[in-house]
């Protein structure tokens, strides 16, 4: 049978400190994809990915168990992007751009089962909604990526913010508004 | 919203339907958000996650493959050996650590994991797979350890080089600085090459003074 979070938690707490290794295989994935989502560089996503776990190790003692594991380590992971995207003073556009003339992208295009014409497709449809995503409010930005790509529900999103469900419903709704305004718009230009 | 991602109750996404029947515009946007959504999804994240134990040295292994690699250093003393055996055996004895790389994360607990922790059937390593991961993870590590071993030395040799070149500099203007006030005194005096040979004979130097000093 699959140990619980709180089990491995509880493991890792009594001495069993590799324990924590699972926590980390089991939660990576998501953490590194929010912070990439919402940070739109790979390599600050990996430090960011780091910084999250090391500090949910170092904090494991202060986990209460009130909220479940994976929130409070979302958290951490959220409070580390906002602290990057502070310190980039609203720098995140000109830089993805740069990143888009070097011709660099965050994913492998998977060639295996279709044409490169398709394949180049695809990219381009990812990269306007990378460059779509970039460019909403962070505030929204978060709600979108955890709703759509963590697959949250909007009371785990709401305990994770430690907002009201409602305000956490509003945002995603005026996110997705933003959103398709800015979608239309960057295929307009493509 | 909730009716957009499947979170209405039975209740609620019936009434909300008869609602979409009637009112054109609820019924647009709910379908250009459901095509937003599905636009989002073409931005898929490739990450293949694979947690690594990767067991920390001991301070003894540090410095005994600093020491293997004393031959490159020999040339610029001690001291810089010293200082690497100190730094490494600090980045050994350091705290535990997670680093996270294109393979997955990797945690460093500072020792050999003891028993796997009992979780899925299919998660369970048997011996001979933790002793190659162990392996793997050892030689990983120890190519990391040459690779920043390797840094240390280029950012030696470089700070040699400039404080070699510095002092190179330094000598020539000596130098060029006693050419000078030889050829000045020279000037003053004009002694024959046979006169200095000849005072040099003598154990005189070569301006023909007792002391060295010009009249």
């Amino acid at each position: 049978m699959e140990l619980s979070d709180d089990q491995i938690i509880e493991r890792t707490l009594a001495g069993e400190t590799d324990a924590f290794s699972l926590l980390v295989r089991r939660w990576e994935r998501q953490i590194y994809g929010l912070s990439l989502r919402l940070l739109g560089r790979e390599e600050e996503a990996r430090d960011v990915c780091q910084e999250t776990f090391l500090a949910a190790f170092r904090n494991l003692r202060k986990f209460r168990g009130e909220a479940k594991f994976s929130s409070w380590l979302y958290r951490i992971a959220l409070n580390a992007c906002h602290s990057r995207m502070r310190s980039r003073a609203g720098a995140a556009e000109e830089s993805l751009d740069a990143e888009d003339a070097a011709g660099r992208r965050h994913e492998p295009a998977d060639t295996g089962a279709e044409s490169l014409s398709d394949a180049l497709h695809r990219e381009e449809r990812a990269r306007i909604v990378r460059r779509a995503l970039q460019a909403l409010p962070a505030e929204m930005r978060q709600v979108i990526v955890m709703k759509e790509y963590e697959e949250l529900t909007f009371a785990e999103i709401a305990e994770i913010l430690q907002l009201p469900v409602s305000t956490v419903k509003s945002r995603v709704y005026t996110g997705l508004q933003q959103l398709r305004a800015r979608l239309e718009h960057l295929r307009g230009a493509v | 919203m909730a009716y957009l991602y499947g979170e209405a109750g039975a209740a609620e996404s019936a009434a909300f339907e008869r609602h979409l029947g009637e009112c054109a515009a609820c019924s647009g946007e709910l379908h250009s958000f459901r095509s937003v959504r599905q636009e989002l999804g073409a931005w898929q994240v490739a990450f293949a996650p694979s947690v690594k134990i990767a067991p920390r040295r001991g301070g003894m292994e540090v410095l005994r493959e600093l020491l293997g690699m004393l031959p490159v250093w020999a040339g610029v003393g001690a001291g810089a050996a010293a200082a690497a055996a100190v730094l490494l055996a600090g980045l050994a004895i350091a705290g535990t650590r997670v680093s996270v790389g294109r393979g997955g994360f990797e945690v460093n607990f500072g020792r050999v994991a003891r028993a796997p922790v009992a979780a899925a059937g299919d998660e369970r390593l048997t011996r001979a797979e933790a002793e190659a991961l162990v392996r793997e993870a050892v030689a990983r590590a120890q190519a990391e350890s040459r690779e920043e071993a390797r840094r240390q030395l280029a950012g030696l040799e470089a700070r040699l080089n400039a404080a070699h070149e510095a002092r190179l500099t330094k000598v020539t203007a000596q130098l060029k600085a006693e050419r000078r006030a030889v050829l000045a005194r020279l000037g003053q005096s004009q002694p024959s090459i046979r006169e200095w040979l000849f005072a040099a004979n003598e154990g005189r130097d070569y301006l023909g003074t007792e002391d060295g000093k010009s009249n």
